[in-house]
């Protein structure tokens, strides 16, 4: 017999998922696929190239110059563009790293005797505590200012959370009867590990990689805006504000633009993420 | 004389934009000191009947119809009375105890602490005279060592003993009606019979009335006078347990009441199971 | 346990600042000679093996003692104590606008969820939160300051304190940025933790004792509510920390955040090495109380240490 509350929540849930799931990740997908889609073509076109400075300075939106021009007479437009590509970049590049990693030490954990699982897991406790912009600029301080030393230390920092996911996950699978079955017919751990564990915590993890994405973007603006980032020409939309700040009276287009950028590419990766988690788990939509 | 409880034509819908009926037109009285048992599958929408009762609906859930109180005179109807009215009939003339006790009671609050809000609220104890009040309830639902009880956490006692804990909650400010929905459903096997026979027990002694709302038809029809059958939101079929019992006139009922004769007849067969 | 993170962030610190980077190159310049290179590694102590080093560090960290700088000669432990004096007020601010404006809109987005006004208090809020908070900034300037006019643009006045009325000029647009921010994140939590208590079964049998409303929330429903925002509120610290170190940025305040860029920048290896020091310190602090105040509010943990993180998991 179903509690009362369940049943309001699985029976109002019924008609309204449907349309309720589509909005998340419809919106969430247009927005990322705009955006990727901007990086793609950034990689073969753009209106004018990055070193060109022959725009005059802090020109307004125009024809020549759809989004105006910086104080160096370069093109907002292209640098927008080019923008895009290095955010999809450090989104990706960072999730890749933060899974790899991430799910290396779960794993670990996982599989791992009851010493070595506690040891890692008070291990991540605190790195998850530890707040990602600072440990991006110990690794910045360490290596200096480029765009690998930027993914490198926000896939460091977002691997403590997927492993402890991935830990928490693989642990449950670990539990599961059919595993124990597979293990009573001799299949050794790392088989193990291919055939059962890492099918399994897949779907668990893809939501917060969507997540991570959002969130490596926001670092890696931070990170630019404040002069760690990648310099010049690479354009960050981070950058791009650091340099508009001081002349937003004369040229606000150039403060607000790659502003509006970001907050799309973010908010798209987190509606993403919370329609992956409708379509994936429907039980928890109540909630967000 | 007009009955303790009377639910006239009771609804239960979905508010626009779904605007779904989950109960149609249940109708049924309960007078003083009688037991009415509610029987049905998952889904038929018992819960949600004793739900509207109590006026405990929450958005966006709507009651329709009629639940009318009638207590010393005064009549209130639960589908339209305001929450603070409401508020004086819960505890005073009608309550409830619920099927999963783990999630009924606070986790945080130590078990004497939860009973002390009734009693300190209904019978206006203080101090000592409510310590008292605390540890007679909990002995009077059969709990050992009631100070113990009182001091611990739910986390820290057993199924059995947080579902007398409830019990006791919902008896302390003496109501004239208790709704129990799925009481022992979530509790083991060999404890059921325990608190079964103290909800009689009490209610029995204190001359209330019961409303035993159940999947499972030979727990009802041990405890009740009168069986309520429902199925997919209605009211299939009301009648006195015997009558029911022997001659059941809608078919839903006849399938239900086969199902356990059938698990009798194996029992006879097979008196030890296999 | 405290202890043992704190000493194990400081070595991984010591890892990477003293044996991956060169602290070497930052006191020569280019065309340096042999000799030169060596005179400066025994001024920095790098010559000596690795093992007498980290005894150092470890006793120098012991006495407090983080060292000079190495741009302006001045010791680094009262550098950090005077730029508090902006960074804190900053932070502390910030974290108390943000929880001002977040649990009550959060409670609202909640209590209203199934309204088209609750929901889009949700809609706004998570907007707002993914806005990145130096761009809050940057638009706060535009219109507020050079636009409107009413606070300044940047700047923390010269007399500091001595002067409350005008530091607090100062730093109200830094405090809202944050707040903006950090508050709309909070919100989300706040929001999610009153639904979570609202649906709850102990609500309903409260009521079902003759409990109003306001009476079963007050007596069971915030302190169960409380207890998963504690940790959150201690995260939301931190974060309210690390944003302030950028908006010190955005508003050119002379704060601990304002050190640490400068100190990346100009390779000055002390001043880095003390601020973060100092902000992880802090962080594990915030996470160690928010643990023991969790712990005091719910029982259910008290009951082992590691028991604790699978009940958390579970909670």
């Amino acid at each position: 017999m179903t509690a009362p509350v369940e049943l309001v929540t699985a029976v109002v849930a019924r008609p309204r998922r449907r349309s309720r799931r589509s909005v998340n990740l419809i919106v969430g997908v247009t927005l990322f696929g705009l955006i990727a889609a901007i990086a793609v073509v950034s990689l073969f076109w753009t209106p004018y190239a990055l070193q060109d400075t022959s725009g005059g300075r802090l020109q307004p939106p125009s024809g020549a110059h759809w989004a105006g021009t910086d104080k160096l007479g370069r093109d907002l437009f292209s640098q927008l563009m080019v923008g895009a590509r290095l955010a999809m970049a450090v989104g990706f590049g960072s999730v890749a790293i933060a899974a790899v990693i991430g799910i290396l030490v779960g794993l670990i954990a996982a599989v791992a005797g009851r010493w070595v699982d506690d040891a890692l897991s008070s291990l991540l406790d605190i790195a998850i505590a530890f707040p990602t912009l600072l440990l991006a600029m110990l690794i910045v301080a360490w290596r200096g200012a480029a765009l690998d030393s930027a993914i490198l230390a926000i896939g460091l920092a977002g691997s403590a959370v997927i492993a402890r996911l991935t830990r928490v996950t693989a642990a449950r699978v670990l539990a599961m009867d059919f595993v124990t079955a597979s293990r009573t017919s001799g299949t050794g751990p790392f088989r193990l590990v291919l055939l059962h564990v890492l099918p399994n915590i897949w779907p668990t993890l893809i939501v917060p990689f969507a997540l991570q994405f959002g969130g490596a973007v926001v670092a890696e603006a931070s990170l630019s805006y404040l002069g760690l980032g990648s310099p010049p020409p690479n354009a960050s939309w981070g950058r791009m504000l650091q340099d508009a700040q001081s002349t937003v009276l004369v040229a606000p287009t150039a403060a607000i633009l790659p502003g509006i950028l970001l907050v799309l590419t973010i908010v798209g990766t987190n509606l993403l993420a919370d329609g992956l988690r409708d379509v994936a788990d429907p039980a928890s939509r109540s909630i967000s | 004389m007009s009955a303790l409880l009377s639910v006239e034509d009771l609804g239960v819908d979905v508010v626009p934009p779904d605007a779904r009926r989950l109960v149609e037109s249940v109708t049924f009285d309960v007078h003083e000191g009688e037991r009415l048992g509610v029987i049905g599958e998952s889904g038929s929408g018992k819960s949600l009947t004793a739900l509207a009762i109590l006026g405990l609906l929450a958005h966006p859930l709507r009651a329709r119809g009629h639940a009318r109180f009638t207590v010393g005179g005064a009549v209130v109807d639960a589908v339209s009375a305001s929450q603070r009215r409401l508020d004086r009939v819960r505890g005073a003339t009608v309550s409830a105890v619920f099927q999963e006790p783990l999630a009924s009671l606070d986790p945080l609050m130590r078990v004497g602490d939860q009973l002390a809000w009734p009693l300190a609220h209904h019978r206006g104890l203080r101090g000592d005279a409510l310590r008292r009040a605390i540890l007679d309830a909990l002995a009077d639902v059969q709990l050992p060592a009631p100070e113990r009880i009182a001091r611990s956490y739910i986390h820290e006692i057993s199924g059995g003993q947080r579902q007398r804990v409830a019990i006791a909650l919902a008896l302390a400010a003496g109501p004239r009606l208790l709704i129990a929905d799925e009481p022992t459903t979530a509790l083991d096997v060999t404890v059921q019979a325990g608190v079964l026979e103290l909800l009689q027990r009490e209610i029995a002694d204190r001359g209330m009335s019961l409303i035993f709302i159940s999947h499972d038809l030979p727990v009802v029809s041990a405890v009740a006078d009168r069986v309520l059958v429902m199925r997919g939101g209605r009211q299939a079929e009301l009648d006195e347990t015997r009558r029911l019992l022997r001659s059941p006139a809608h078919e839903y009922t006849r399938s239900l009441v086969a199902a356990s004769r059938r698990l009798d007849a194996f029992l006879e067969v097979h008196p030890h199971g296999r | 346990m405290l202890l043992l993170a704190f000493v194990l962030a400081a070595t991984i610190l010591f890892v990477v600042l003293r044996v991956l980077g060169n602290p070497v190159y930052s006191l020569i310049s280019v065309g340096a000679t042999k000799e030169d290179i060596a005179a400066a590694a025994a001024r920095l102590g790098v010559d000596r093996p690795l093992i007498v080093q980290f005894g150092d560090y470890l006793r120098q960290l012991v006495t407090l003692d983080l060292g000079n700088s190495f741009t302006s000669g001045l010791p680094v432990g009262p550098e950090i104590v005077r730029r508090l004096n902006v960074t804190l007020p900053l932070t502390l601010l910030s974290f108390a606008l943000s929880m001002v404006i977040a649990i009550p809109v959060g409670f609202f987005a909640a209590w209203k969820s199934r309204t088209w006004y609750g929901t889009a208090f949700s809609a706004v809020s998570q907007v707002t939160g993914a806005i990145p908070v130096f761009w809050v900034g940057i638009i706060l300037v535009f219109v507020l300051a050079l636009g409107a006019r009413i606070f300044p643009a940047s700047g923390f006045p010269r007399t500091d304190w001595s002067d409350p009325g005008a530091a607090l000029y100062a730093l109200t647009l830094p405090v809202l940025t944050i707040a903006i921010v950090a508050g709309s994140e909070l919100a989300r939590y706040v929001r999610s933790a009153t639904l979570d208590v609202l649906g709850q079964q102990y609500m309903r049998a409260a009521r079902a004792t003759g409990q109003s409303f306001g009476s079963a929330l007050r007596r069971h429903g915030v302190r169960n509510g409380i207890v998963p925002v504690i940790s959150i509120l201690a995260i939301q610290l931190s974060t309210t920390f690390v944003g302030a170190v950028i908006v010190e940025r955005v508003f050119a305040l002379p704060g601990l955040g304002d050190m640490l860029l400068s100190g990346i920048v100009e390779q000055d290896f002390p001043s880095v090495q003390g601020v973060l020091l100092f902000s992880t310190a802090l962080v594990l602090l915030l996470g160690f109380v928010a643990d023991v105040i969790q712990r005091i509010l719910d029982p259910r943990l008290r009951a082992s240490l590691s028991g604790n993180r699978r009940v958390r998991a579970a909670a």
